[in-house]
């Protein structure tokens, strides 16, 4: 009886060591997956991707990027779609902002009127001279 | 014994490594995603692959860039007010013919600061330096009927860095 129990105490305190353990990995794995997908990486990546295809775009054309990744992680703050993508033209700047902390800008430099849309998970920029 | 051996793996020691581990995991990732991405280079090569298009048309020298007039932002279609003292922009252009003789003077713009700290960095290592683009170009321009070769060397540099706007 007195065996069984010890037995009983070495296997629930080996559990909660690995339970322990386990739970610290996944928190450990959550956290560093949640800051590769996190709001800022995306909106620095988008900001500079569009405003260096700008830049070396020819004007009178229309580009388009896949933004369907942008619109995932947009939704996922509660950020409206029309609010994602501002070109500044008197900055010369592209503001991408994927919640609702703010967002990230890069200029481009060149003299084009720029206007974007989002449709069918793709961001248009409309080049013209 | 077996109380023991359980107090020995739930011990404070076992924690504190836990927290060491994790605290290391958590900077790392901090550190590798706070480091950004770097397009200097490739904004320098966009900007200086903009310049070579509108001088060069074609392996043929656009007519006006002999011209002591000739300006560089509305050619090449470039925001001007870009292009003042901190700018994070640098364009150097120079057009010497097969001799080595000037055909016109420099064109200047953007922040001279960041061509020197181009030359640094190659020296020295310099992470948040501007980064140059240099091309040569070799084009053909008219000249009393003759078709001659004209060597357009063009430096373009770029520092901009990604900025974190509070509200849009």
């Amino acid at each position: 009886m007195e065996k069984n129990k010890k037995a009983s105490s070495e296997l629930l305190s080996t559990s909660l060591f690995f339970l322990l353990n386990l739970i610290f990995i996944v928190l450990l794995l959550t956290f560093v997956n949640n800051a590769s997908k996190g709001a800022f990486v995306y909106e620095e990546m988008y900001a500079k991707q569009i405003a260096l295809l700008i830049d070396n775009a020819e004007p009178g054309t229309t580009v388009f990027i896949d933004f369907s990744r942008a619109l995932e992680i947009a939704k996922g703050n509660n950020k409206k779609t029309e609010d994602i993508v501002k070109i500044d033209k008197e900055k010369n700047e592209v503001i991408v902002s994927l919640s609702n902390r703010g967002g990230h800008s890069f200029q481009y430099f060149s003299d084009y009127k720029v206007s974007s849309y989002i449709g069918n998970n793709k961001l248009g920029l409309v080049i013209e001279k | 014994m077996n109380k023991r051996g359980g107090e020995k793996w739930l011990s404070v020691w076992w924690f504190f490594v836990l927290v060491v581990i994790g605290g290391a995991v958590v900077i790392g990732v901090l550190v590798y995603y706070s480091a950004g991405i770097d397009t200097r280079s490739l904004e320098a090569d966009v900007l200086a692959e903009r310049i070579t298009r509108c001088i060069n048309d074609g392996s043929y020298l656009n007519p006006n860039f002999l011209n002591q007039d000739f300006d560089v932002f509305s050619e090449c279609n470039i925001n001007k007010d870009l292009f003042g003292m901190g700018s994070p922009y640098y364009i150097e252009i120079n057009a010497k013919d097969i001799d080595g003789n000037s055909k016109r003077s420099e064109i200047i713009e953007g922040d001279s600061s960041l061509k020197q700290d181009c030359e640094i960095g190659q020296s020295v290592k310099a992470e948040s330096y501007a980064k140059c683009v240099k091309r040569d170009e070799l084009v053909f321009y008219s000249k009393d009927g003759k078709l001659e070769k004209i060597r357009v060397s063009i430096i373009a540099a770029s520092n901009q860095e990604i900025k974190k706007v509070a509200v849009i």
